[in-house]
């Protein structure tokens, strides 16, 4: 059980391993998943060290990780389309979502908790942007879907984050029923964690080769 | 305690609602554009290709038909003593009418002339009369109303009753056709009726190879119109067109 435990943890390798693999197929596309994963990598190993290490808590770096993780995940929705056309409007869409960071992490001063509210609402923002590109990619795109990375990014987002909505809720009545079903969403996080690296690992696995184009 | 985790609970509970809701509106909202987009595209693709039959036609009209008049009438004005000769040249001469008519009638058939100067009305009166006096079916073709119709849809229309007069004529074995034109609070409304064989719309429909009944829905689509088909075995045809043309 350690053992399976254990490997589970260290899922975030799966994707952040293919994505090494696959580097120089790595474009502008997916530059900003890849450097969430990589940060998200090394947020793990600096928690480990402030749990075990220095027997503090992992509030702040916690904290700082979830705003760079909207903050890409917003980015690299970008490039996929969102607002693409409407550049300064999407800056303004992310100043003014990343304001309630700022304003529960600063203003409240929860950055050394674990405040919810944020939490909920960029997993809220993701789900949305996802299904949205999932139905945008469902009415455009001819090609095998289940073959499409960014496609199987985008499912990875809406079952981890959809996910994520659920485990607030389970903290909460956890709360109340230490044994009860919240304990038993909470604990599972950890299965779906690694779902999800497992369908990013597959994701930068099927990310085509680009193509040269040369006039000689 | 309970009324936190209640809150809670009907706060997850609307977040999914929403998720869901807008999974349905995003999908809806991606299928029409797709389907405005695939209209364009359609609209485009016929518009290039009457434009390349409206230019062909006006290189046969105006270009080739009056130098192949001019030949006609230098070889006749040609005085030729020998009878053989003259015989030869009586030959060519007819062989030139026959390719004045030809290309005539294929420039007619790329493009009517009579649409292009006197619109649509005049131009489908043209196209009944041509079809009355060529087949054995009987036209009858009823204009209740001045109809005013956009330059740029009046080519669809026309080709649309030409597509219906056609299947009439290949496939119903009709003898009599009864069409109705009118216009009625800012659409135009066609009507046709055929006492031909008749046929089963819904297998005609599901067929790949019915490009002429392809046709006209394609058409009727671009015009953001409403076709009406109503055909029996045994009973005659039925079609009825609403078009906006406000």
């Amino acid at each position: 059980m350690t053992i399976i435990v254990f490997l589970i943890s260290q899922s975030i390798l799966l994707p952040l391993i293919a994505g090494l693999v696959r580097l120089r197929r790595i474009g502008k596309g997916y530059q900003p998943f890849f450097a969430l994963l990589v940060i998200g990598f090394f947020t793990e190993i600096l928690s480990f060290v402030l749990i075990k290490g220095y027997h503090a808590s992992n509030a702040i770096p916690i904290n700082i990780y979830i705003l760079a993780e909207w903050t890409l995940i917003a980015i690299q929705f970008h490039i996929w389309g969102f607002l693409k056309q409407r550049k300064q409007l999407f800056y303004v869409f992310l100043i003014a979502t990343s304001l309630v960071w700022v304003v529960d992490n600063l203003f409240f001063g929860m950055i050394t908790g674990f405040s919810p509210w944020f939490r909920l609402f960029y997993s809220f923002l993701i789900v949305l942007l996802s299904v949205n590109k999932i139905n945008y990619m469902i009415t455009y795109d001819n090609r095998n879907l289940f073959r499409n990375p960014s496609f199987l990014i985008c499912i990875g987002f809406i079952i981890y984050f959809l996910y994520m909505i659920l485990y607030r809720w389970a903290i909460e009545v956890s709360a109340a029923d230490k044994s009860g079903i919240g304990y038993k969403i909470i604990f599972f996080i950890a299965y779906v964690n690694a779902l999800t690296n497992s369908i990013f690992a597959i994701a930068f696995l099927l990310i085509p080769a680009r193509v040269k184009f040369t006039l000689k | 305690m309970e009324n936190k985790i209640l809150n809670i609970t009907i706060l997850l509970s609307v977040i999914i609602a929403v998720i869901i809701i807008y999974f349905f509106v995003s999908i809806i909202r991606y299928h029409r554009r797709y389907m405005k987009l695939q209209r364009e595209r359609i609209f485009a693709e016929i518009t290039i290709r009457e434009n390349e039959r409206k230019r062909i036609a006006a290189d046969l009209h105006d270009s080739l038909g009056p130098l192949l008049s001019a030949v006609k009438l230098n070889i006749s004005s040609v005085e030729i003593p020998h009878p053989d000769d003259r015989l030869v040249l009586e030959k060519t001469g007819k062989y030139l009418d026959e390719i004045i008519g030809s290309m005539r009638r294929i420039s007619y058939d790329l493009l009517p002339a009579t649409l292009e100067r006197q619109g649509l009305v005049e131009a489908i009166r043209e196209f009944v009369g041509q079809v009355n006096l060529k087949q054995t079916i009987n036209i009858q073709l009823y204009v209740v109303k001045d109809i005013r119709v956009p330059k740029e849809k009046e080519i669809h229309i026309f080709r649309m009753i030409q597509e219906i007069v056609h299947n009439t004529i290949k496939h119903a074995r009709a003898k009599n056709l009864q069409i109705g034109l009118s216009e009625e609070a800012g659409h135009l409304l066609f009507l046709s009726k055929d006492d031909g064989k008749g046929f089963d719309t819904e297998k005609e429909l599901g067929r790949s190879s019915g490009l002429g009944l392809k046709s006209l829905q394609s058409r009727c689509e671009i015009l953001s119109g409403i076709l009406s088909l109503e055909s029996k075995p045994g009973t005659g045809t039925n079609y009825f067109i609403k078009i906006p043309v406000s």
